[in-house]
């Protein structure tokens, strides 16, 4: 079976470890025979082979770039080299936003077969299908890619355990390739640290619709979240209604949760606005004495009850 | 050509145009005829029929209509529709329904005895389960039900509202921990199973007894020094507990009890006092939107250093005149927007906050019908399409003020306006052919209701307010 | 100055909806259609740097789809763009992303804009990949995710944020012209006031097909096809059953176990 190649990646020579989910997804349909060689584009590579040196890598490349900057040109350069000297079959990375810059980039200029955000890899036949999501995570979809003899895949992350095992891969030095470069890296711009209501920034967030029925009744969830440790969010209605700031609304024309891993919803239908905001979650609960509420059909866990019952419950927990 | 001033030119206007959103809108004031014409509108295309099918601002005449010749989709959609009416859904009930609509039906807030009652008999323990925890399942059917002894059931059957006493004796006497204590809590409990429950050292049983309103007020005194936090905590929410048995905050240690003090209604002037010097922020914050707070105290919680209490101060009811004004003035513009929400902010409060720039409190001046109609012209201008929308609400609003919201950009502003009493003939109508379907649905609406003779038919698109 | 903004129409599904008879797709009848999100931004930057620069600027919308895209189109035109394209082949209605890209280059040859405008992705498969796969194919400089944006019509570079994983943003500076694919909340889009959308009506919207792009005869290949598609299992909350108690009890459990408390 032909070599698989991952382009491992670095930011500002700090290893992205969304880079060994790539991996371990190059190792899911890499035969008993075959081949896992690992790319990884820094000033000073040597220092990230260690990162990248996991169990199932066979050999380490190892291109040594004048300098840390993301160049997306240089990476091309680097695709297109490695799969003329190589020849893949396939070749992953990492679904993160570098990989948007390049990936469909390489693909599209080489001729390769390509998919994005894939979650997962198999052979069908013989044939390679990669499985991705469609319709805002709706249904399924099963591509292959006829007559490519070279197919580029990026690995949407937390899917994939990150590879890991001490692996004794080969070790190849390379100097990265001569390219004209259109792009140049000026700084950083760090997160700001907002003071205040951060539903953007909130890791967990209890928020409350237009089931919470008046605005007397606004503030015994604020005391919950509280209680709980969460961010009080809401839907449009109550923030529309002056019974919560502007800024705790969670929605298409409000805040996006944009790191929340646990988000708690009561009284709240599961508008497509609403969900808008909600679109980043990792777990969603939802509250709802409608058990047809469309906010059920998005949860990972639903309550069919009284939002007043269960809060009051709630808090003989906390 | 009936005049468009009469509710069946704007129905042949309707039909002219096809437009299936403002044909919905209409629908429901529509003569029976002109419904059957409508329908063909509405219902045209296959992507339509389903898309209204699961529409919960569908009218139910509608929605029965769909019912009448509904495949497997249209029938799914319908189940689990909330304003599907008893009509379509017995209709749903008929033939091979699978079990994923026999539940929804079974579950569905308009499913009516005979329905539930053929259901308690389903094969499948998931409708049975539904059935039993239907609020309209009549006691002879939770009878029924609770023979058979699946612990969902019986949790679903202690809680209905037509369980009587010899359900839940039976319940008592067989259910586990979990059964119990929603029995304890039940308005309908024996009175020999309330006793028993008192005295049981399970935690949970007191706590779910010491809610429940049909106790006797020697009981909940009793519950109200238990030793457990969370039990006093019920018997204080308790609303039979009143008067001189809502006493001694000071002596509680638990600042959980004490919020819930400060949340109850008519509370001793001394009760009220020590609330609002409690050290704990929440109680502070409870008691200073509670009414009975006097007027000294108020203006002592006005002066809090905690933000939120001046902000539950400036919604307290029962605050002054010249603490909002001087609430008005508050370095936090929540607390400022909290006093330009009432209606009953004085003269020098308004005028304050008149040239008050921050949004919530601008949104909160749209919707107050006290301020002066100059500001509300400025405020439907505003280039914030949130604070706009505020004076789209406020039935105060003027006719050229509304007409101008109905020339927003901003659609929902649109949509909102459109049912506003003091939007124009003229501007309404130009609604019915704006680009967005909610829009169109929300002027036809408005049209035949205001074409159609009294008594207003019931259905239109639910907007947002909650007021 | 002229920017061309390629925008997209994307389908919105219902909760319930059907796959079709030959099991790769979704019937149709399911569809609700809307112009993707992102590109309001992408719009609306456009328009931005279009008003800054005054006279004798413009802003292109190009959209691949059939007659029901032209919506997409409209609304962008009744924003403030001044004329629309939309190309369309019946042989185009399986084909990928890559395809896309592929038509577009041939419009962006033919327009020769001073930059190309994407958004970051499409709303409904998220593919984020038409707006690089077009600057690959042009040779022209790119950044995706693009999340601020300093241009001034006929300068040789931009500077841009590119918005990276955890809110980092990098700034750089990338040679004109470019291609750059925008993110949301990079600007406020616009909406389109009710003047603009009677305006949108009569502002000229041209329809090409494959041959009038030289790209007849099935030059236009995808790198991509769709073997199935289906509904994956259980879209479904799980339903926690039980008395209030219970159901409070493992709600706080829950929270206990995913705040690791
Ligand atoms: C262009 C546009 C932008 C919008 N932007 C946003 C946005 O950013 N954010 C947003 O949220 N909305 C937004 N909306 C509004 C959106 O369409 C909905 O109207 C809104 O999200 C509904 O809010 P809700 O879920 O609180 O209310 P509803 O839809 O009324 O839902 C209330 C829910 O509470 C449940 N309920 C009632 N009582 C109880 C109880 N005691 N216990 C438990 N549940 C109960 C009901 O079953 C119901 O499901 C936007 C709309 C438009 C057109």
């Amino acid at each position: 079976m032909a070599e698989i190649l991952v382009i491992a990646e670095q930011r500002d020579g700090a290893f992205r470890s969304a880079s060994l989910e790539a991996i371990a997804a190059a190792k899911s349909v890499k035969g008993g025979d075959g081949k896992l060689a690992v790319a990884i584009v820094a000033a000073d590579p040597d220092a990230l082979v260690g990162d990248v040196s996991v169990e199932g890598v066979d050999e380490v490349i190892a291109i040594k770039a004048g300098s840390n900057d993301f160049q997306p040109d240089l990476m091309e350069a680097v695709v297109a080299a490695l799969a003329e000297a190589r020849q893949p079959a396939l070749i992953v990375a990492a679904h993160g936003v570098d990989a948007w810059s390049y990936a469909p980039v390489a693909a599209a200029k080489l001729g390769f077969g390509f998919a994005s955000d894939v979650q997962a890899l198999r052979y069908e036949d013989g044939e390679l299908v990669a499985t991705r999501a469609g319709y805002a995570e709706k249904v399924r979809v099963d591509l292959d890619f006829p007559g490519k003899e070279v197919v580029l895949v990026t690995i949407r992350t937390n899917v994939f355990d990150p590879a890991g095992g001490a692996g004794a891969p080969t070790v190849t030095a390379m100097d990265a390739p001569a390219c004209d470069v259109s792009t140049a890296h000026v700084g950083w711009k760090q997160p700001e640290d907002a003071g205040g209501i951060d539903i953007p920034g909130s890791d967990f967030i209890v928020s409350i619709g237009r089931g919470v029925g008046d605005e007397s009744k606004v503030e015994q969830f604020l005391e919950l979240a509280d209680q709980l440790g969460a961010t009080l969010g809401c839907s449009r209605p109550i923030a529309d209604n002056g019974w919560l700031p502007k800024a705790r609304q969670v929605g298409q024309s409000g805040q996006l949760a944009a790191n929340c891993r646990l988000y708690i919803a009561m009284g709240v239908s599961g508008s497509v606005q609403h969900q808008w905001g909600m679109k980043h979650v990792e777990t969603i609960v939802a509250v709802n004495t409608d058990p047809e509420a469309s906010i059920f059909s998005i949860a990972r866990y639903g309550v069919v009850g009284d939002m007043f019952e269960i809060a009051e419950e709630l808090e003989n927990h906390f | 050509m009936a005049s468009w001033g009469e509710l069946p030119g704007l129905v042949d206007r309707l039909l002219d145009t096809g437009d299936p959103y403002a044909a919905l809108g209409a629908y429901p004031f529509a003569h029976a005829p002109d419904r059957q014409a409508l329908e063909a509108v509405i219902l045209a295309t296959p992507r339509l029929r389903l898309t209204f099918a699961a529409a919960p601002y569908a009218p139910a005449d509608l929605l029965d209509r769909i019912s009448i010749d509904a495949d497997g989709a249209h029938r799914l959609r319908l189940a689990k529709n909330p304003a599907t009416p008893p009509s379509a859904l017995a209709r749903l009930l008929t033939g091979d329904a699978s079990e994923r609509i026999r539940r929804y039906v079974a579950a569905h807030r308009h499913a009516d005895a005979a329905m539930l009652s053929a259901l308690a008999v389903d094969r499948s323990v998931q409708v049975r389960r539904a059935v039993a925890g239907n609020r309209n399942a009549p006691r002879g059917v939770l009878t029924r039900l609770v023979a058979e002894g699946d612990g969902l059931i019986d949790r679903n059957a202690a809680r209905g509202p037509f369980a009587g006493a010899e359900i839940l004796q039976t319940l008592w006497d067989t259910g586990e921990r979990h059964v119990r204590a929603e029995i304890a809590a039940h308005p309908n409990c024996p009175g020999a199973v309330l006793d028993q429950a008192e005295a049981m050292s399970d935690a949970l049983i007191r706590r779910k007894l010491a809610s429940n309103a049909g106790l006797g007020i020697e009981a909940l005194s009793r519950l109200l020094t238990d030793h457990d936090e969370r039990v006093r905590a019920a018997a204080v929410r308790n609303p039979v507990v009143a008067g001189d048995y809502l006493d001694d905050p000071e002596g509680e240690p638990s600042p959980k009890v004490r919020r819930i003090f400060a949340r109850r209604e008519w509370l001793a002037a001394h009760v009220v006092a020590r609330l609002a010097a409690d050290p704990d922020d929440w109680v502070r914050r409870w008691i200073a939107r509670n009414p009975a707070v006097p007027e000294d105290l108020m203006a002592r919680l006005a002066a809090d250093p905690v933000m939120e209490v001046r902000r539950s101060t400036a919604r307290n009811p029962a605050c002054p005149a010249p603490l909002l004004t001087i609430l008005a003035g508050d370095p936090a513009a929540w607390v400022r927007a909290g006093v330009a929400l009432r209606e009953d902010a004085p003269e020098g409060a308004i005028s304050l906050l008149l040239t008050d720039e921050d949004p919530d409190v601008r949104a909160a001046l749209g919707r107050n019908p006290r301020t002066p109609a100059s500001t509300f012209e400025e405020i439907a201008r505003h280039p914030d399409k949130d604070v706009r929308r505020a004076v789209a609400f406020n039935r105060a609003a003027s006719v050229s003020v509304v007409a101008l919201l109905a020339e927003d950009p901003y659609p929902l502003n649109r949509v909102i306006v459109a049912g506003h009493p003091n939007l124009g003939r003229a501007p309404l109508e130009h609604l019915l052919d704006d680009p967005e379907p909610q829009v169109r649905f929300a002027a036809a609406a408005q049209l035949a209701r205001r074409l159609a003779p009294p008594p207003a038919a019931s259905g239109g698109l639910h907007i947002n307010h909650c007021d | 100055m002229k920017i061309l903004v390629a925008v997209k129409q994307v389908s919105i599904l219902d909760d319930e909806f059907e796959m079709r008879d030959d099991g790769r797709g979704v019937d149709a009848d399911f569809f609700e259609k809307d112009l993707n999100e992102f590109d309001h931004f992408a719009v609306e930057e456009a328009l931005l740097i279009k008003e800054a620069a005054g006279e004798g600027a413009e802003v292109v919308v190009v959209t691949v789809g059939d007659d029901e895209a032209d919506d997409a189109l409209r609304t962008a035109l009744a924003k403030g763009a001044e004329r629309g394209i939309r190309v369309w082949d019946d042989s185009l209605a399986e084909v990928d992303s890559i395809a896309i890209a592929k038509v577009l280059a041939k419009v962006v040859e033919r327009e020769a804009p001073d930059m190309v405008f994407t958004g970051a992705q499409s709303a409904d498969f998220g593919h984020a990949t038409t707006g690089m796969a077009l600057a690959g194919l042009l040779g022209w400089p790119h950044a995706a995710v693009v999340s601020k944006l300093d241009f001034v019509p006929g300068a040789a570079t931009a500077t841009l944020h590119r918005e990276l994983e955890g809110g980092l943003e990098e700034i750089m500076t990338i040679q004109c012209p470019a291609v750059l694919s925008i993110q949301l909340g990079i600007n406020q889009p616009r909406y389109a006031s009710l003047r603009g959308i009677r305006q949108a009506k009569q502002k000229p919207v041209e329809e090409l097909d494959l041959d009038a792009l030289g790209l007849g005869g099935g030059a236009v290949t995808s790198a991509s096809r769709v073997r199935r598609m289906y509904a994956p299992e259980k879209g479904q909350a799980e339903i926690i059953e039980g008395t209030v108690a219970e159901q409070a009890a493992r709600l706080a459990e829950i929270i206990k176990e995913l705040r690791g408390i």
